[in-house]
């Protein structure tokens, strides 16, 4: 029998089987297909559409609500009403002619078409023509051929003749129609353009929500799974760009691809109801403020980023190459974002499914790192800090730059910017050390030298400065000595407080001193004259009016607190007793360089003036004042005493034979310690060793030998701790840097950090913290607690301990504390474990109190993670911004994470040694000293650091501009660099307030000559003053109304005065602008009245907070009398300065600045800067007011000109002799300029310098100005500087007025100016050819003006 | 508010008019003010330039406390003359005759005088004396002529001098060298313009803004010469002449609080009381040594 399905299996069971198989492939394939097609980038697309469908709603609402539009429509409407009617009248005329049209159009079409065929034929009878030619047919074949062209092509002709009657009879019928109908038509076209923006509008609403069914049904469709394939409305979007790579771990580089915008649908929507795209159409914000929360909003500044005029266009730039993450990833997690606070992550885990990706090398910069990626394109940082277009962008950036700049940290740690020669980073190295070093690297082009000085003072001459134990004191803890100094510690730190380290310190610092003191070489010093008595009272106005406070604070001279350069109150505790150390500070203040010839202190020109009684040395003055000198310099003492350091023995033996044991063996040591005689050859001993070995190779004695030992260790110690990075050293010239380099280290492995037992030392310390709580001091307990001044924190609570409840801290480690805030800063740049010194007023007694500052981070940190969910934070507050900050780092930190190893090397360099100092060797404990660093600080060196990842974008990416905008860039890097804004104004105060426009008067050109307005239009283009903006304010008639908005540049001349009743509270600005308003032209030194309630913003000036001190100084002391008089004793403004000088001139001045003006308190000083940053400054200011650099033709001096002119004088005044220079240098001797300037080779008298306004000599004119800034200045000088004393030498003059130097130009004044400026742009050639005007002017004649 | 406490103020003051006014002898203060002449119904009253020291004093005759209220009608002149009080030694000159500093052959002329005290026969010259602001119920008559502003042998003249917003000004130079007139306003544009030797026909200025105080006027090249000037926008403000007198004409009758400034002493007054009644009034300021610094 054969075998049936049965036998096998059984069918029914078969059957169940295969349907549930069946249904469960069918499940599994519907369960697949929704899979795929579930994404979550869905979600946030349907909502983007949602809100798009909404603003389009709106618009499309606003749009056809407007009235004015309204109105338009409704308008348009009845003309196409009336038109209509109107045509309806004449029905049958139009019905009749609508045929004739018709007609006509059907002729002409009948009879194209005809025509059509006749030109395919006449053009192939062409074409067999040029074959027959080509075949080269001669006699009867090509005659016929010609033939037939020629027969078709004459019928063509008649054709095309009929053809242009039939068309011009339609063209006619249609004009005739229209003579009727022609109203409508138009108004009906009008109307369809007036609908244009709805209509534009409606169809991009339409897109997203349908209003007729089968698009409805249409789009429904689309969106199907697999349908969803084919274009559908729901779609990943994704930018590519193929230039700007990325490295994926091994797999080499790739293009970028990104899929942001998928879920960032709107991140790039410009609002097209604006005119300024600084704001996107959805700005970002919380929903119920009507805003747009992410992913929904648009970017914040689209004229920055994105926008397609910005400088960063969406297609070239994407997403991921400023904010990392991962631009292939489609879903939250995937996409790498990274959370800015622990509390944001543990919401995002739980609303996102959001987990830190660690096989994503790569993932997003979390806000506060935000601007970590611009530095990867604008490896000069400065432009993102300082930018005349778009202000500030990347502040916090360029702040850790600074910040890096500032303390030196390349010393150390090199941060590489170049690869060769090709740029890859920021560049920041230090200069070659040796002329010779630096001549090395220019010769070859593979290399570039650095550029960065070392931050601190030479070391080289150290002996004639300090006494050892003053730098064994400072070595050990500078803030012990300067509270505010910059200078790290490397002493008592966490990995110091061992017996080892203890007994070992003390050794290594006495021996560094010893080194120092014992290698520093003489110089020349400078002294003042044997018999010079200095006077210390006359020294602090000197100090004051001289420019020293613009970098330096000293507490009898407060108001600028400047912290450019060292405090210096206390400069008297700290050099050396008697001549020497006053003769050390005179030389460093009149000649800083010859004791640091790097030094960023300029040269100040304080030379010593008059003879006997008179004679003022205010470099000895200044001395005498920071001495607190009370006598002759050799009876200097210095007012602090400090133990000279003293080494033991037994530990610097066992410390030299330690170091020794990497090169020496025990056996070797032990001989050389008995015999002084080093056992190696001296040629062959490369390192500190060659300290221990005489020239002879003999042994010394013991003294000697002792002395050797202190170098050795001495030598050895700045080795280790890398002294030489900020100071220059005798023997260090070669040195290079001991620490990790940075250039990368935003991309480091993070396997390759140490954290050692970091998670230990953070759960027991870490935490600077008294172990108390703070609260403000409030009115209540000040009263209660019998307070005198309220300065301080109150302890709240207290368990135990030394500081009770009640107890105010005044200050720590000898700074005041001023609120709580303060009391948390200064409480974080102590070092944990270490002794703080704790000012307490307690029951209305002061008394330090010395407490350990330490206490557990995590739990500081899970404290405020905890209270961070429970929302007891005031949102945005600055107690939230500092916890959730600490909370960031610490579990980066946990996580070994760069950020938070980075933050807790910063704070607390040695803690990575806790526990493990027991197991190192002493020499491979950390070294890295302990900065003062607020939290800020750290976040942003962070922020700067982890951008440091040394991979360059495509070249055409690298922002490293030359030209003007790079001029810019390197010249705002000087400014910072010498502090010239801590002196000279580059930008005057901003000025903005509700203007009564129809009030203003307009300026009167009546009373200048035109030419003189066409040259102050041209260097001072006349801009706009009202911005667009309103202000509401209350009139006086009550009525609150809005204002125009008007913003200019100026100086306040005065302000309101709290005593004058309110109505009479107004200010008076003056404003240095060529401003328009409401159609009126301001021109300069224009005076804006206006009541201190119409007043919107003053922002303060860009620099020149000096300037504006000594002026206030100088009024408040009665030196000037005037605010104008003052500010031209004071350094000034550099307003349009690019505009004003010849960019070569300034250059040499800059390299050497003589001496200019005359009136003035104190002079530009001598900055130690080289050529090439002079030139770079120099260009500075031409590339700012977009002059042409580095030289400007000069004109004036051209035959050209020269000749032309003197053509047109010969021919206005035909009877003179003389050429026209050679009377224009009449003009300028003329006694006019002599009044107040030397020219023409006689010096101006000036009987007392003090009252006497003496203007710049004018021999310098000629180099130094530019002709057309020249000329406008001797129009009218107030224009250019409102606050000069220098007149309009002559303005036009009124009708009948009296004639002005008639022997000269026919005493026409314009001619006159002109002249004056010819004479000095030509001045050495006319000084050569004329000679010099010997005689003193002779008074003018009883009547008739001049000579 | 502010109105009412001050009048109750007053009328205690009156109340005890002998007593505040030996008071105010006994308790030191500087300023006194005397009342004379045809009107002896004028009340004066002296408030002190201080805010926090503002009490009012009264000195009027006992029995003639009767207070006008302003908007009475009528127009009143007042006549007053400013008194130096302390001991006077007049200023030696600046420069002698033939010692100018600068140009001597043109301002060596003469002495250079030192204008900054001028004090004859008790009175005090160059002392302004004017209202702020408008008065309320005044009438403005139109500027009036231009003045003239002439500098002779490298000295200002007039030294003080009160001009009328809008009324031109002459800027003559009576001498053989260039001057450059060179104004200090607050609220005004500075003028600083070369004044031709010996130009008669002058540059004309005129100032567009009323200011609160008088400032300088200098020349920068001969850095001793200085006047002050003072534009009001209304013709309220005098100078006091050469023997201290001044004349306010048409003051709306009623309360009145007047500025006296002197460059030495900058604002002497802030607030001089002088209830104006029609017809002539008669004032003494006196100005104490100490107030200008001596």
């Amino acid at each position: 029998m054969p075998a049936t399905d049965d036998y096998r299996y059984s069918p029914k069971m078969m059957h169940k089987v295969f349907c549930a198989s069946a249904m469960l492939l069918l499940f599994t394939t519907v369960w697949m297909m929704w899979a795929d097609y579930n994404d979550e980038w869905r979600t946030y697309q349907r909502q983007a559409f949602s809100h798009q469908a909404k603003r389009l709603k709106a618009r499309e609402d606003a749009l056809q609500s407007a009235p004015e539009k309204k109105a338009k429509i409704e308008e348009l409407a009845a003309r196409i009403k009336a038109a209509e009617e109107e045509v309806a009248g004449q029905q049958a005329t139009v019905d009749a002619l609508t045929e004739k049209v018709r007609t006509a159009a059907n002729t002409e079409s009948n009879h194209l078409r005809k025509l059509k065929n006749e030109r395919a034929r006449r053009d192939v009878a062409r074409a067999d023509y040029n074959l027959a030619i080509r075949d080269n047919l001669t006699g009867d074949a090509l005659a016929k051929v010609e033939k037939d062209f020629n027969t078709i092509e004459a019928g063509v002709q008649v054709m095309e003749a009929q053809f242009a009657e039939y068309k011009l009879a339609v063209d006619l019928a249609k004009a005739e129609l229209n003579e009727v109908t022609g109203k409508r038509d138009a108004a009906q076209k009008e109307l369809k353009n007036e609908k244009t923006a709805t209509v534009l509008v409606h169809a991009a609403l339409n897109k997203i929500e349908p209003d007729n069914w089968p698009s409805k049904f249409k789009r429904q469709l689309m969106l199907l799974p697999i349908i969803d394939g084919f274009n559908s409305p729901e779609r990943i979007t994704q930018d590519w760009m193929p230039k700007l790579e990325i490295t994926l771990g091994g797999m080499g580089m790739v293009s970028r691809f990104d899929r942001c915008r998928t879920c960032h649908a709107m991140i790039d929507t410009v609002d097209d109801t604006v005119t300024t795209h600084v704001a996107g159409a959805f700005p970002s914000g919380l929903e119920k403020d009507g805003q747009f929360p992410h992913p929904y909003s648009s970017h914040p500044r689209l004229d920055v980023y994105l926008g397609a005029t910005s400088p960063h266009p969406l297609p070239k730039f994407g997403c991921t190459i400023c904010h990392e993450g991962q631009g292939s990833g489609t879903s939250f997690a995937n996409a790498s974002h990274t959370p800015n606070d622990p509390a944001q992550a543990e919401d995002w885990a739980e609303h996102h499914k959001w987990f830190d990706n660690h096989f994503w090398e790569r993932p997003m910069a979390p806000k506060r790192f935000e601007e970590s990626g611009c530095i990867k394109c604008h490896v000069n940082v400065t432009e993102l800090a300082v930018n005349p277009k778009f202000g500030p962008t990347a502040p916090k950036v360029a702040r850790g730059h600074q910040l890096v700049k500032t303390y030196g940290c390349f010393g150390c740690h090199e941060i590489q910017g170049y690869e060769g020669s090709k740029i890859i980073g920021p560049d920041l190295r230090l200069e070659p050390s040796t002329p010779e070093e630096a001549a090395e690297i220019a010769k070859d082009p593979n290399q570039v030298a650095g550029k960065m000085r070392k931050v601190g003072p030479s070391l080289r001459h150290l002996a004639s400065k300090a006494d050892a134990g003053f730098i064994a004191s400072w070595t050990e803890e500078p803030k012990r000595f300067r509270p505010t100094t910059r200078m790290p510690q490397f002493f008592k730190l966490d990995n110091q407080q061992d017996p080892h380290a203890q007994q070992y310190n003390p050794v290594e610092i006495a021996a560094m001193t010893h080194y120092l003191l014992g290698k520093s070489s003489s110089y020349e010093q400078l002294s003042p004259e044997a018999d010079y008595q200095p006077n210390a009272v006359r020294g602090k106005g000197l100090f004051a009016t001289k420019g020293c406070v613009v970098c330096h604070t000293h507490e009898a001279v407060p108001g600028l607190e400047a912290s450019f350069g060292p405090e210096l109150s206390r400069v008297h505790a700290k050099l050396k007793a008697g001549k020497v150390g006053f003769d050390w500070l005179y030389t460093w203040i009149r000649e800083p360089e010859r004791y640091h010839p790097r030094t960023k202190m300029p040269h100040l020109y304080l030379d010593a003036e008059g003879a006997g009684d008179k004679r003022i040395d205010p470099a000895a003055d200044i001395a005498a004042f920071l001495l607190k000198l009370d006598g002759a310099p050799a009876d200097f003492k210095p007012t602090a005493e400090y133990a000279a350091p003293t080494a033991d023995d037994k530990v610097l033996d066992e410390l030299v034979s330690y170091f020794l044991g990497k090169s020496l063996t025990n056996k070797q040591i032990l001989g050389l310690m008995k015999s002084g005689k080093y056992p190696i050859a001296v040629e062959k001993i490369k390192g500190d060793e060659i300290e221990l070995v005489g020239k002879s190779d003999g042994e010394f004695d013991a003294a000697e030998f002792l002395n050797r030992k202190m170098n050795y260790l001495g030598r050895k110690s700045i080795t280790r701790y890398g002294c030489y990075g900020c100071h220059d050293i005798p023997n260090f010239e070669q040195a290079r840097p001991i620490g990790t380099a940075l250039q990368d280290w935003g991309k480091k492995d993070r396997s390759r950090l140490a954290f050692e037992h970091i998670h230990e030392y953070l759960h027991h310390h870490g935490q600077a913290d008294l172990g108390v709580k703070v609260e403000p001091l409030d009115a209540k307990s000040i009263a209660r607690l019998h307070i005198e001044r309220p300065v301080g924190v109150r302890v709240a609570k207290a368990a135990g301990g030394s500081l009770q409840v009640d107890d105010v801290v005044l200050s720590l480690d000898g700074t005041a504390v001023a609120d709580v805030e303060q009391y948390h800063a200064l409480l974080t740049r102590t070092i944990v474990g270490s002794e703080v010194a704790v000012g307490v007023l307690r029951a209305g007694h002061e008394q330090t109190i010395n407490l350990k500052a330490d206490a557990s981070l995590l739990e500081r940190v899970e404290d405020g993670i905890g209270r961070a969910k429970r929302h007891e934070f005031k949102a945005g507050s600055e107690e939230e911004e500092r916890e959730s900050s600490a909370a960031f780092y610490v579990e980066s930190l946990l996580h070994h994470g760069r950020p938070g190893f980075l933050w807790q090397k910063l704070r607390q360099p040695r803690s990575y040694d806790f526990k493990m100092v027991e197991t190192k060797p002493y020499d491979d404990r950390l070294r890295m000293p302990k900065f003062p660093f607020s939290e800020e600080d750290l976040d942003a060196i962070a922020t700067f650091v982890l951008g440091l990842t040394a991979e360059p974008p495509a070249a055409e990416y690298l922002y490293n501009p030359s030209g003007a905008a790079g001029a810019r860039i390197r010249g705002e890097q000087l400014i910072e660099q010498y502090n010239c804004s801590g002196c000279h104004m580059l930008e005057l105060p901003k000025i903005r307030y509700a203007a009564d426009v129809d009030a203003i008067t307009a300026s009167d050109p009546s009373v200048e000559y035109p030419e003189a307005l066409a040259l102050l239009k041209k260097l001072r283009p006349l801009r706009e003053g009202t911005t667009g903006e309103t202000k509401s304010v209350k009139g006086a008639d009550g009525v609150v109304k809005p204002l125009p908005i008007v913003q200019f540049h100026g100086m306040i001349a005065g302000a309101p005065d709290p005593a004058d009743p309110p109505e009479d509270q107004e200010y008076v600005v003056e404003s240095w602008e060529n401003l328009k308003v409401a159609g009126k032209e301001l021109f300069p030194t224009y005076k804006f009245i206006f009541p201190a309630a119409n007043l919107d913003k003053i922002e303060a000036a860009r620099g020149g907070r000096y300037a504006e001190w000594l002026v206030q100084r100088l009024l408040d002391q009665g030196v000037a009398k005037e605010r104008s008089l003052a500010w031209q004793m004071a350094p000034p403004p550099l307003y349009k300065e690019g505009t004003k000088v010849q960019t070569p001139w300034l250059f040499n001045f800059l390299r050497n600045p003589g001496k200019l003006r005359h009136t003035t308190v104190l002079r530009m000083p001598r900055f130690n800067m080289s050529d090439d940053e002079a030139q770079s400054l120099a260009n500075y200011f031409a590339a700012v007011d977009g002059t042409p650099f580095p030289y400007q033709l000069i004109a004036e001096r051209e035959p050209a000109y020269l000749n032309a002119t003197n053509a047109e004088f010969h021919k206005a005044f035909p009877e003179k002799k003389v050429d026209y220079l050679s009377e224009s240098w009449q003009m300028l001797n003329a006694p006019l300029c002599i009044k107040c300037h030397s020219v023409g080779g006689r010096q101006v008298v000036i009987s007392d310098p003090a009252k006497d306004i003496r203007g710049p000599n004018l021999d310098l004119a000629s180099e130094r100005l530019k002709p057309d800034w020249l000329l406008l200045w001797l129009f009218r000088p107030q224009w250019v500087t409102p606050y000069t004393s220098m007149p309009s030498p002559l303005p036009p003059q009124q009708v009948g007025g009296q004639p002005r130097y008639p022997e000269l130009f026919g005493a026409d004044g314009l001619r006159q100016t002109l002249s004056l400026r010819d004479a000095l742009v030509n001045y050495y050639k006319l000084l050569e050819r004329e000679g010099k005007t010997a005689e003193a002017p002779k008074p003018a004649p009883e009547a008739g003006g001049g000579e | 508010m502010v109105r009412q406490t001050t009048r109750t103020k007053i009328r205690f003051a009156f109340a005890t008019a002998g007593a505040a006014l030996l008071w105010m002898t006994g308790s030191g203060c500087d300023s006194m003010v005397g009342v004379s002449g045809a009107n002896s119904a004028t009340t004066v009253k002296y408030r002190p330039a201080t805010k926090e020291a503002a009490t009012e004093a009264v000195a009027a005759a006992p029995g003639a406390a009767t207070e006008t209220t302003s908007g009475e009608g009528g127009v009143g002149t007042l006549k007053g003359r400013v008194v130096y009080v302390g001991d006077y030694t007049p200023l030696a000159p600046l420069f002698a005759k033939g010692a100018a500093a600068k140009d001597p052959s043109v301002c060596g002329a003469e002495a250079i005088p030192n204008e900054s005290i001028l004090v004859k026969d008790g009175g005090l010259a160059n002392t302004f004396i004017y209202l702020d602001k408008i008065p309320k119920g005044a009438t403005i008559p139109p500027a009036g002529d231009p003045i003239v502003f002439d500098q002779k042998v490298c000295v200002f003249t007039p030294h003080a001098m009160v001009v009328r917003v809008k009324q031109t000004m002459k800027i003559l130079n009576a001498d053989a060298a260039a001057h450059n007139t060179h104004t200090y306003p607050k609220k005004n544009t500075a003028f600083n313009s070369v004044v031709q030797p010996n130009d008669r026909n002058g540059v004309d200025l005129t100032y567009g803004q009323a200011e609160k105080e008088p400032f300088t006027v200098g020349c920068d090249i001969h850095s001793w010469m200085t006047a002050y000037h003072l534009p009001l926008d209304h013709p309220f403000g005098a100078v006091s002449a050469a023997d201290g007198t001044f004349e306010i004409k048409d003051l709306p009758a009623g309360k009145h609080e007047f500025k006296v400034w002197h460059e030495a002493g900058k604002m002497v007054e802030k607030a001089f009381v002088v209830t104006i009644k029609p017809g002539d009034n008669e004032v003494t300021i006196n100005v104490p040594a100490s107030k200008l610094g001596k």
